[in-house]
């Protein structure tokens, strides 16, 4: 196994055009009134984008198509990971991994999964397409981690009455020792007990809160110990998109200032699923601020209960 | 609004919120061990407050302690009613 670091060499976020505020998807699902205005002046949730018309394919495929496209040689991608946290996102005799894995070309990779760690699966994917490219000889292989899905049904677009979810897709083009931006570390903690996912038992649903803020603070320690950091170096937290109360109260526990974590996306996007953490990281991009040599820490939080981060040292290229 | 139109406006509120009547809550009621509320409902109730008595929820002030029992949700209203005027 070599010493090669993973890399992150290109990021692509797609979110469709149609924006609607959450009060339309409240009244769709017969959300009591005060339900959806607790979710906007407690959550701080206000719009979603989604598409009816466009399928799952199309929206993954919407953001790896950016990637691949813009890869000189798409044949170096050796691996494709599709990150998705609702366990079946096709009918059980299609393997969407491998559906998507040839609408985009990519006639020699490898496609699978990662689905076990719910919303948390993209940062692990990251984490696994890594591991996989350093088991290659070859310095010039690539992995491909793509994330998006359709929040179709009632019990996914409102979690626990805490998230609503919208729709987003990202693709990021994963190297071993190539010249994107660094992945410092990666640190998780699981918690055992809540592997129904979305169909948690109450009780359960009240552990799940109630360690919420102490578990995701232990795993952002972790990866920090791990790259010999101290909240002091982070340049920026990179958040999952869940409710503004539930990070408030993170961020208090963790002794973060609010202006060092990036929020805006919770309102603009809600929460989507796998994406948040690169949808935002890309956004944070776009609009121009990622600084070079900054360090970013990136969040997920999966029912089941993963709770993830990853330390993103950006060396100011293209990804 | 006087001490007793709050009270009954918490007991009305909860009511349209969990869809069942409340007719013997005292302000000793406990909001979580007597009437099995979590915190995703109290949010709700307060949502419903809010918009019946016309004050603002700041959602960084709340504390625990404002919830414990139907008569200190009474004070946290009041309390708040005193900042709008």
């Amino acid at each position: 196994m070599s010493s090669r670091v993973t890399t992150l060499e290109r990021i692509a976020a797609y979110t469709p055009s149609n924006s609607v505020p959450i009060e339309a998807v409240g009244e769709s699902l017969g959300l009591h009134r005060y339900v959806v205005r607790m979710f906007r002046n407690i959550h701080g949730f206000d719009r979603l984008h989604e598409d009816a018309q466009l399928d799952l394919f199309g929206l993954v495929t919407a953001a790896a198509d950016l990637v691949v496209k813009a890869t000189p040689d798409p044949s170096v991608i050796k691996y494709l990971l599709f990150a998705h946290t609702v366990l079946d996102v096709t009918p059980s005799h299609v393997d969407a991994a491998d559906v998507i894995r040839e609408a985009l070309g990519l006639a020699d990779a490898d496609a699978f999964a990662v689905t076990q760690q719910h919303c948390a699966s993209g940062l692990a994917a990251i984490d696994i397409a890594g591991e996989l490219l350093r088991s290659e000889d070859d310095p010039t292989a690539r992995a491909l981690v793509i994330t998006g899905e359709k929040p179709v049904t009632a019990r996914f677009r409102v979690v626990n009455n805490t998230t609503i979810l919208g729709e987003a897709s990202t693709a990021c083009l994963v190297g071993a020792g190539g010249t994107g931006d660094v992945v410092r570390a990666y640190g998780t903690k699981t918690q055992v007990l809540l592997s129904d996912g979305v169909y948690l038992a109450e009780d359960l649903v009240t552990e799940f809160n109630d360690n919420y803020t102490a578990f995701l603070a232990e795993a952002i320690h972790k990866a920090l110990s791990q790259a010999g950091l101290t909240l002091d170096d982070i340049t920026m937290l990179v958040p999952h998109n869940v409710s503004r109360l539930l990070w408030w109260r993170t961020l208090d526990e963790l002794g973060i200032d609010r202006s060092r974590a990036f929020f805006d996306n919770i309102g603009r996007y809600s929460h989507c699923c796998c994406a948040d953490p690169f949808l935002n990281y890309a956004t944070l991009r776009d609009e121009g601020r990622l600084v070079e040599g900054g360090l970013y820490l990136l969040t997920s939080v999966g029912l089941g209960a993963t709770y993830a981060a990853m330390v993103i040292e950006h060396r100011g290229g293209t990804a | 609004m006087d001490r007793s139109s709050v009270v009954k406006t918490i007991t009305g509120a909860l009511s349209d919120i969990m869809q069942r009547e409340y007719s013997d809550v005292t302000e000793e009621t406990r909001l979580f061990e007597d009437l099995h509320l979590d915190s995703t409902s109290v949010l709700t109730l307060l949502m419903a407050l809010e918009d019946q008595t016309g004050i603002e929820v700041d959602p960084e002030s709340l504390q625990m302690e404002n919830f414990q029992t139907i008569g200190t949700l009474a004070d946290y209203i009041e309390g708040n009613l005193d900042v709008s005027v």
